[in-house]
């Protein structure tokens, strides 16, 4: 937002109420809550509350007040957002003494906690760093452990059943050493490790979880998503995020896929939606079994504009077993049950 | 699945109803002999020498077999995969759409 000179053009352009406009009984009271509500800002509270709480702008003169949430605050103007879900963005200049004031501390706030993000993520990091001497040693404990059950077991069957347990206690220990740092390398090669390794339960949900809240930008998952996709909610939380195109690719064409198995027309738009976004940009990019995304994705879309529930089945031209030709749509008028069948 | 869809067939040929196959199997001979001894009396398409894998499965992206279809009398498809009684239930539904009440009922050992 550019500034405007004049203050009266500024605050009509931002919709508040223009001068000539009457004050009506709803605007006294309104008025009586915005003197409330700057006595406390003024006298009150020592830490504002950031939340999405709404409270009551105040222009400079006074005279005009609405009551919004601050969406974002930038250098000269702070966005509003009003009861009715509109938004505004009013100039600093423009506002009364206790807003400016509110706005200092909010950007201060807002500066600190930044900064805090930034320094807890950089020693979570460094954290994770150190913890690789540790990890190691918890892997080489499995593998050694894997070994004799390998060793000491009969078949494979009975080699798995023995395998589990100790995949499900590595997998805590893991989790637990990088518990402190999500967000590393080394909890990144732990989440990895616990869903490769096939952990069940908990650990794996956590592993999943981690994976895509920490790392859905980072191609590493890709082999995974399959796993992740069980999981429908987990699924579209990685499609959202992903900002790798091979990630993206994947998880959207995923998500169009187990979005049309239901078969809900009520869906439909937004499947059409993906595949449509998988064809046009992530058709070159292939799966884990190294298929491409966008022959696969144009069939699907085939599939759901024409072999859905309410569409007109395509037609099939072609002979009987006799070698007699026929058409499917030779039975219009009829109901048809149509059964592919075979008797191999 | 046959003697279900026999018995179907048999209690319905007098509605304007018709069940359409599209066969799999590789040898068209064989399969022409087959389903002669086994009283298979609807017609079906034949999807060619590549079986499974032939034209028309392919473009109705079949993946499992036996696959359902059931369509209205505008060849709208409006039931998939319905089998036993879903699938007599999804037909009559269709037939008392055009003013034909039907009441589908089996034998016992027709209907396995």
């Amino acid at each position: 937002m550019t500034q405007e000179l004049t203050p009266k053009i500024e605050l009509h352009r931002v919709g508040w109420p223009p001068r000539h406009r009457p004050v009506s009984r709803w605007s006294i009271s309104r008025w009586q809550i915005t003197l409330a509500t700057l006595f406390v800002i003024c006298c009150g509270v020592t830490a504002p509350s950031w939340s999405q709480e709404a409270r009551t702008w105040t222009n400079a003169s006074g005279k005009f007040s609405v009551e919004a949430t601050i969406k974002e605050l930038k250098r000269d103007s702070v966005v509003l957002i009003l009861a009715d879900g509109t938004e505004r963005t009013v100039a600093l200049d423009q506002l009364s003494e206790a807003d400016r004031r509110y706005a200092a501390d909010y950007r201060k706030t807002m500066l600190a906690e930044n900064a805090a993000k930034k320094k807890a993520a950089a020693e979570s990091k460094q954290r994770g760093e150190d913890l690789k001497d540790e990890l190691q040693s918890i892997l080489d404990s499995f593998n050694q452990r894997e070994e004799q059950l390998k060793q000491s077991g009969t078949d494979a069957a009975q080699i798995r059943n023995a395998r589990q347990p100790l995949v499900q206690e590595t997998s805590q220990q893991l989790l637990k050493l990088v518990e402190a740092v999500p967000q590393s390398e080394v909890a990144r090669d732990v989440y990895i490790w616990v869903v490769r390794n096939g952990a069940q339960g908990t650990e794996a949900a956590t592993a999943i979880e981690a994976l895509v809240q920490h790392f859905a930008d980072s191609p590493e998952i890709l082999p995974f998503i399959g796993l992740i996709a069980r999981d429908l909610a987990m699924l579209e939380k990685l499609q959202s995020k992903a900002k790798d195109k091979a990630v993206k690719g994947v998880a959207t064409f995923m998500l169009a896929r187990q979005l049309s198995s239901a078969d809900n027309p009520a869906l439909e738009e937004r499947v059409l939606k993906l595949l449509n976004e998988v064809i046009s940009k992530y058709a070159d990019v292939s799966d884990s079994a190294r298929r491409p995304l966008g022959p696969q994705a144009e069939r699907l879309l085939f599939a759901v504009e024409n072999l859905s529930i309410g569409k007109v089945a395509p037609d099939i031209i072609g002979s009987d077993l006799d070698g007699v030709a026929f058409k499917l749509s030779d039975y219009r008028g009829k109901v048809v049950v149509l059964d592919f069948w075979g008797d191999w | 699945m046959y003697p279900h869809e026999r018995s179907l067939v048999k209690q319905l040929s007098d509605k304007p109803f018709s069940l359409i196959g599209v066969n799999s199997d590789k040898d068209v001979n064989e399969i022409r002999e087959v389903s002669r001894a086994k009283n298979i009396s609807w017609r079906s398409f034949w999807n060619g020498p590549e079986g499974t894998g032939g034209a028309i499965s392919r473009a109705w992206r079949v993946r499992g077999w036996p696959t359902i279809y059931v369509l209205d009398k505008d060849g709208v498809i409006r039931f998939k995969n319905v089998r036993g009684a879903a699938m007599d239930e999804a037909v009559a539904s269709l037939l008392a759409e055009m003013g034909h009440e039907v009441k589908i009922t089996h034998e016992d050992h027709d209907a396995e």
